[in-house]
């Protein structure tokens, strides 16, 4: 004898395997409905193009995917690596002449009228040097005509 | 109060004559420039008389352009004397040059001026147009014969101006040098860097020495074929004191650091 089986009200229905169950929709993410959009869109376009095969319809699409793709790296990638950058501290430029000079001691003789006047003198020279105007070119010799007839 | 009128009394004269001269020049040569303004404008007339005279040859045409002519001759002789009273009193007022040099080249421009000035008193007594081109013919070959004088000059008061800095430098590295030997006898600080420099800074002003003489020798090739001056070799005279000049800037940076390396404890 063959044992009926009697169903369990409390235990939860077994689904057979490739059997489709209606349930809930499931929540899409906005960035699937903005991919969904842009692929109807294309999807739109290209079939108005009829004079392109199917083939390269493909192939196009797969073009303008990778390109977009390559866009929004191009786009990014910089983006994120600043962000990702710790920022610089400004240095400020420091005359390290002026620095070696400033943290020496000053010797005995940095106070000797001798040494000061020869410092002044050779700043006045630096003046005079920088001054100096090698050629005289306000006193060019003035062009003149000599060249004086009445000849045709 | 008397201190201060010693002192002012002392080093005015000296302020007054190198602004009277600085004045004298700056007036000498605003004669010149003015002078030359009357000259373009005449020049430009005489081209001017001249074209109708070759085009109508009429007596009017011919008396329009005598005196065109004779405007512009006595205009041009004036500007050459002016010019070269310009240049005459910068050199005065140029150191730096030798004394022998100097009346030299005072002694060509007096005698030129003088030449120009007689050559300007000539003229209006031309009676034809011949007379003129043969006034300024004469006028022309003396100026040609004279042109190296111009250029000579220019180039004495370049190379003096230069001199009288180095001269200016050379005494004060005496002085550093003095400096830093008394530094070495009191053995309280190592001279041997700044004995080292001041050989590297004596040597930069003998570079400048040696690249005013070649400007000199070039001299010498400035007057060209039949007297008359190559500019190019004058340009060639102006960079070669240029560079002198340079050695002189490089070898005041070197005093400068020596000045501070004595300043400073090592």
């Amino acid at each position: 004898m063959e044992e009926l089986e009697i169903p369990q009200p409390n235990k939860t229905p077994e689904i057979p395997q490739n059997q489709v169950v209606a349930g809930s929709p499931r929540k899409t993410s906005p960035l699937m409905e903005i991919l969904a959009g842009v692929k109807e869109r294309f999807s739109s376009i290209f079939s108005r193009l009829t004079f392109i095969s199917p083939g390269a319809k493909k192939a196009l699409s797969i073009a303008v995917a990778v390109l977009a793709v390559l866009a929004l790296i191009a786009i990014f990638v910089p983006l994120i690596k600043k962000l990702l950058q710790k920022p610089v501290e400004e240095t400020q430029e420091v005359d390290t002449a002026q620095l070696t000079l400033t943290t020496k001691k000053l010797s005995r003789y940095a106070t000797e009228s001798a040494v000061l006047k020869v410092e002044t003198d050779v700043q006045n020279l630096d003046s005079e040097l920088n001054a100096l105007e090698v050629k005289e070119s306000k006193l060019n010799p003035p062009p003149l005509n000599w060249d004086v007839n009445f000849e045709e | 109060m008397l201190l201060a009128s010693f002192f002012i009394g002392l080093f005015l004269p000296g302020v007054v004559f190198s602004q009277d001269e600085e004045l004298t020049y700056e007036r000498v040569y605003q004669d010149y420039t003015y002078n030359f303004d009357i000259y373009r404008k005449a020049n430009s007339e005489y081209e001017s008389f001249r074209l109708q005279f070759l085009q109508y040859k009429t007596l009017t045409s011919q008396e329009n352009a005598k005196e065109a002519t004779v405007k512009m001759l006595l205009a041009r002789d004036e500007v050459v004397k002016t010019y070269l009273t310009a240049l005459r009193t910068k050199l005065s007022g140029t150191d730096g040059i030798m004394d022998d040099k100097r009346n030299s080249l005072y002694s060509q421009i007096d005698a030129e001026v003088l030449w120009f000035a007689d050559h300007k008193d000539k003229i209006p007594s031309a009676g034809t147009l011949d007379d003129l081109v043969k006034d300024s013919d004469e006028a022309a070959q003396y100026y040609l014969e004279k042109e190296f004088l111009t250029y000579d000059t220019l180039v004495t008061i370049s190379t003096g101006k230069i001199a009288f800095l180095r001269e200016k430098q050379e005494n004060t590295l005496s002085e550093i040098k003095a400096k830093v030997a008394e530094i070495r006898t009191n053995g309280d600080k190592d001279t041997t860097t700044l004995e080292r420099w001041t050989l590297d800074t004596e040597a930069r002003i003998t570079r400048s020495r040696e690249k005013e003489l070649e400007a000199l020798e070039l001299l010498r090739d400035l007057k060209g074929k039949q007297g008359k001056v190559n500019t190019s070799i004058y340009d060639q005279i102006i960079f070669k004191l240029s560079e002198s000049l340079q050695y002189l800037k490089e070898a005041n940076g070197y005093l400068k650091e020596i000045v501070n390396g004595i300043k400073f404890e090592d």
